[in-house]
This record gives structure tokens, sequence and C-alpha cells, in this order.
């Protein structure tokens, strides 16, 4: 989780370089909780889950 | 059916091993994922919310049972064991590994498909009737055509960077099952005065943000002219339309900013010039199409089974009252088959479903299968003494749901729970409607009532033409669901109308439940549909049992 803009801003250039690890990365939104950053919007919370109609993607593991 | 000759094989083979050199250089990092997008998007390869997405095209919607097979193994090999059959009559993956992508195009290529132009602004997947070649009110059967223009429209060097996306749809008969009005170009079979049979032409329809309902740009174009004659069209758009602005690029806002009167003069003068080009070349490649669609040889057999098989077992009864349509040949039927059970996702076969449906198709439907845009499987030649049968073993395999054109044979895009677009789920509010009404046992009570569900404003789902539409949206960072009442998606379309402020996700439902109930005390008679009496009462009536406390206050 960053709090700082700059920060933010480089991670987000490190991590569209790791092309070899993840695509389509961008920052987003999110909240300090006791399991560590959450999403603060339902959209990127289903991507930590995966699809609601089956158990598929990160939720199957 | 259509099979793919020397120079149709050559080259989506060639395709495939372009596409495998793409991927070997995007893994080993050459090439970067902005270099490599381009080239993923022209064979298909999307990029979700969870994983990328194969988008495989069925040409007009028409498979064999070989093809479908090899649908099932792919799903089988290459993902988690399903297909989502979409609302262009296409098939997607959902959860393909990038390396496998070439495999999977290359064991597509093996029974003639492939993933070309299913995506980028590119002219996508020929749609049509799913009924084509069966229904008893066709005039002409429209796939030759659609295949004609499939060929043209593939790798055409002219259009391969068109303002935005574009997308054609034709049909046989004056019924429209293929939404013909809501599309870049939509054809209609019709014969003229002298009985001839030539193409309606109906251009600038669309749904998405800016929905329209086509015009006429021509009453009557020959067959011969038909292929020059759309090539005009796209040729003028590829000119005129806009490339400033994304939500003003179709053909639908060309048509809006300029007028039809002047569309038709550039389609007309541009016409002119390359009709003469065309050289009758186009007219013999139709020929050999024509020749491959020649209907199969129907069975003459008597259908006393059937008929004491329907008084014997009333589940199947039912089932045949819902799922069959009238066929052209004595005899026959085309049987609609649900991937809508209550509480699935509409739209997903699994592999073992699919299978089913190709062995149905090899042994009882002359080896043929349709996609409907409605996400259903249509075995669109069977003959009635071999219905029992089909029956028994899509039963088997949960295939066996008598909801055809009911409320819960529900259309919805695969919305949050996959596309990256979406702005709210879809999949669940349509599980939750056809398990509601299930629940109440009130389905064939309500009788024809078509429910469409989009994600997003982008329409995947055709909520604009459901009767009851529902448009999810992200209002403040909750999902909401918008409304919209009366549309119609068959020839005499309407763009549905919206009711009113959106309801939440634990509201949606029961606003649904709200609004059929009221048009069951609504109704003159059981006869009239829910369109009719929305037709004769207008949306007040509708609105005041959507939103009972603002009826209240009105009253008050």
């Amino acid at each position: 989780m960053i709090t700082d803009e700059a920060h933010g801003d480089i991670r987000l250039l490190e991590a569209k370089a790791d092309q070899s690890i993840v695509v389509g990365v961008y920052l987003a939104e999110a909240k300090k909780t006791n399991n560590g950053p959450a999403p603060t919007h339902f959209r990127e919370a289903f991507r930590t889950r995966g699809p609601s109609n089956y158990s598929h993607g990160k939720q199957e593991a | 059916m259509y099979v793919y000759n020397d120079f149709d094989e050559a080259f989506v083979r060639e395709r495939v091993s372009q596409f495998r050199g793409q991927v070997a250089r995007r893994i080993d990092g050459s090439l970067t994922e902005d270099e490599f997008k381009p080239f993923r998007l022209m064979n298909g390869l999307y990029l979700q919310l969870h994983a990328y997405m194969l988008r495989v095209a069925v040409p007009y919607g028409t498979l064999n049972s070989a093809q479908m097979t090899q649908l099932a193994h792919l799903a089988d090999k290459y993902d988690k064991g399903y297909g989502h059959f979409t609302t262009r009559q296409n098939i997607q993956y959902n959860w393909p590994e990038l390396r496998d992508v070439p495999d999977m195009l290359s064991d597509l290529a093996d029974v003639g498909m492939h993933a070309i132009q299913t995506s980028g602004n590119t002219i996508r997947n020929v749609t049509a009737d799913h009924f084509a070649g069966a229904a008893k009110d066709e005039i002409e059967d429209p796939r030759p055509v659609a295949e004609l223009l499939r060929q043209w429209s593939t790798d055409h060097p002219e259009f391969q960077g068109l303002p935005r996306k574009f997308k054609i749809a034709v049909t046989g008969c004056e019924a429209d099952r293929a939404v013909i009005r809501a599309h870049d170009i939509g054809i209609q079979v019709v014969r003229n005065e002298a009985n001839e049979i030539g193409y309606k032409v109906i251009v600038g329809g669309g749904l998405g943000r800016t929905p329209m309902i086509g015009k006429v740009l021509s009453d009557f174009v020959s067959k011969a002219d038909l292929l020059p004659y759309c090539e005009a069209i796209v040729s003028v758009y590829n000119l005129l339309g806009r490339r400033d602005n994304k939500y003003k690029a179709r053909i639908k806002i060309t048509l809006h900013e300029n007028g039809i009167d002047k569309i038709q003069e550039l389609v007309n003068e541009r016409f002119e010039q390359i009709q003469p080009l065309f050289g009758g070349i186009d007219q013999q490649f139709l020929a050999e199409i024509e020749h491959s669609f020649a209907p199969p040889a129907f069975k003459v057999k008597s259908t006393d089974g059937y008929d004491a098989a329907r008084l014997a077992n009333p589940a199947f009864r039912s089932w045949t009252d819902t799922n069959l349509s009238e066929h052209r040949a004595d005899g026959y039927a085309i049987v609609s088959i649900s991937i809508k059970q209550h509480g699935a996702t509409p739209g997903d076969a699994t592999s073992a479903q699919m299978r089913v449906m190709a062995d149905l198709a090899t042994k009882y439907g002359h080896d043929e299968l349709r996609i409907s845009h409605e996400q259903n499987v249509i075995l669109p030649h069977v003959h009635k003494s071999d219905l029992l049968a089909i029956y028994t073993a899509l039963r088997d395999v949960d295939l066996a749901t008598a909801n055809i054109g009911l409320i819960s044979d529900i259309i919805a895009c695969p919305g949050m729970d996959y596309c990256a677009l979406a702005t709210a789920r879809s999949i669940p509010v349509a599980k939750e409607i056809a398990t509601r009404f299930d629940e109440l046992k009130l389905e064939h009570e309500v009788g024809p009532l078509k429910i469409k569900i989009s994600g997003c404003i982008n329409a995947c789902g055709h909520h604009h033409v459901g009767h009851i539409g529902i448009l999810g949206l992200d209002r403040a960072g909750v999902e909401n669901y918008q409304i919209t009442l009366g549309g119609d998606g068959t020839e005499s379309t309407t763009i549905g109308t919206r009711a009113g402020p959106g309801f939440g996700a634990d509201e949606i439902v029961p606003a649904i439940e709200r609004l059929v109930l009221g048009y069951l005390s609504l109704r003159m008679s059981k006869e009239e549909t829910f369109l009719q009496a929305y037709r004769r009462l207008g949306e007040a009536p509708f609105k005041d049992i959507l939103y009972p406390e603002k009826a209240a206050q009105n009253a008050a």
C-alpha cells in the first residue's frame, strides 16, 4: 500500500517494466485493514477473488 | 454447410503460424505488451479482469458436429471445461494461458475455424437468423450471402482500420430473429414486384451508449449488386466516419450527423465506381457457396410416436411446447436447446454438454447446430420422431429446460465477473431472476417475456431491446441497476424507455418480481403478452408498480 503519490508513480513504472510477470498494470485505491491492504472498490475486490459464478481465479487457489 | 477450400485452409494456417511467432516473441520479451496488443487483438485475444479471453468466431452461428466437438476439446484441454456462447453467436474461453493460444488456434484450424476479426476496428463476424435454412417463413437461406460477406471482409485490405468496429447481420425473412435493425448493416432477403429475390439494406443501427434503429438505405438491391453495394457503404463510412472521438465513430453517428440522403448519395456514387470492377466474380463465388448450403435430404416418416409420447409425458410435452419452432419440411421441427438452466450462467456450456449436443446433431440433426444471439444452441433440422430421444439425452446433462422465450431465457453479457469494460455484474442478476421465477412456478403463466441484461453502457446484453432491459452501472462505487421497458429486438424494433432511478443489487430482483406480478394483474387476458400490455397501457402503470412510494406520493 502506497500513500505517497510520487512513490505510487514510481512503483507503477516498475510494475509496468515487469512484463513477463504482469500486464495491464494500474494503481487502485486501497484501505488499511487488519489483514493488510484491501480494495475500496467492488471491481478491485472481484479481481482479488475471481468471478462470482464459479470458484475460479484467485479464490480457487 | 460451407467447407474451407485450399485458399481458406492455407490462409488460416498462415495466420496461426504468424501468431505463434508473435506469442513466442512476446513470451521471450522481444515484444512489449503494447507492441503485442494489436497482434493479439487481430486474433481475437482480449485481456479481461482475471485472464486472457479468446473469442472464437462461429460464422453466422453455424457449426457442424465436428466443430462443436472441437470446441469441447478446447474447453477441456486449454480452459476450465466450459465455454461461453455470446450474443454475437460466438464462443469465448475465459481462462486460456497465453502460451497455449497458438495451439488452440491450430486445433480450431483443424475443423475450419478461427478467431480472426473477432476484435478490432474491422468487419466482425457476420451474424444471421439462427433458424436460417430451416424456418418456415423464410424466403431464402441467408447464410450463402453471410458466407460471401465473410470471405469478402476477411483480411480485406481497405477495411482493417475502420473508424470503429463494424457489424453486419442477415436474415432471410420478414420476421427478424437476428436484430438486423441494431447492426451497422442489416440485410433482409426480400422479393420485389417482379418476384425476384434481392435485399433490403438497413444501415446505421446499433445499441451501446447511443442506441439507434437502422434506417433503410435501399428497399431492394439485386443479388448481383449486394456485395459492391456493401463495399460502397463501408467505403463511404471508412472516409466519412469520425476518428476524433471513439464514442462518435460508429456508422450510426455518421448517418445521424450527415443524414440518410447524403449517405445514400455518396454510397450510390461509390457503388457506380466500384460495381463494374467486380466483374461478376463474386457471383461465381456465391453460386459455389449456395451449392454448399443445399438443404439436407429430409426424411419422410410417421410422427405418430411423437404425438403419443407428448400425450404420455407431461414434461416432454412442456418442453415441446416451448422449445420447438416450425420447420419448413413436413414432419420436422427446429429444436432450441436452452443454455439457461435456472440458476446457471446464461450461455455457458460444459464440454460434456457440448459433446452431447454434437452427438445429437450427428445422430438426429443432419450434422448441423446453430448458436443463437440469445445464447442458446439450435438443432435446426430434427424429425419429430426423434424428439423424445433428443429430449431424454438433453435431460441427462441438464439441457432440457423448457423455457425458450420465457422469463428465465435471459440474455446476459459476462459483466464484471469477467469483462474489463463492465461497470457492474450481470450474471448473478440473471441467475437470481431465473431462480426466483422458478421458485414462484410462474414462468409459464407469465408467458413470452424477454429480459436482457448488460453490465455496462456498451450493451452487449442488448438491454435496450429487452421487453425488460437491465443495465448495470457503478453509482458512487456501488452496483446499481437501471430498468428500461418496452424494448423489442424483432422486425418492430423499439428502443426501451428508462423507467426511472436505478435499483441496488439487493433491490433489482424484487423490483423485477414486482413488475412481472404487476403485469399479471394488468393484462387483459392470458394471451396479452408483457410487451403488448406495455404498448396498450403505456409506461405509467408499470412505473407506478416499480416505484410504489412515488406513486403513493402522486396519489396523495
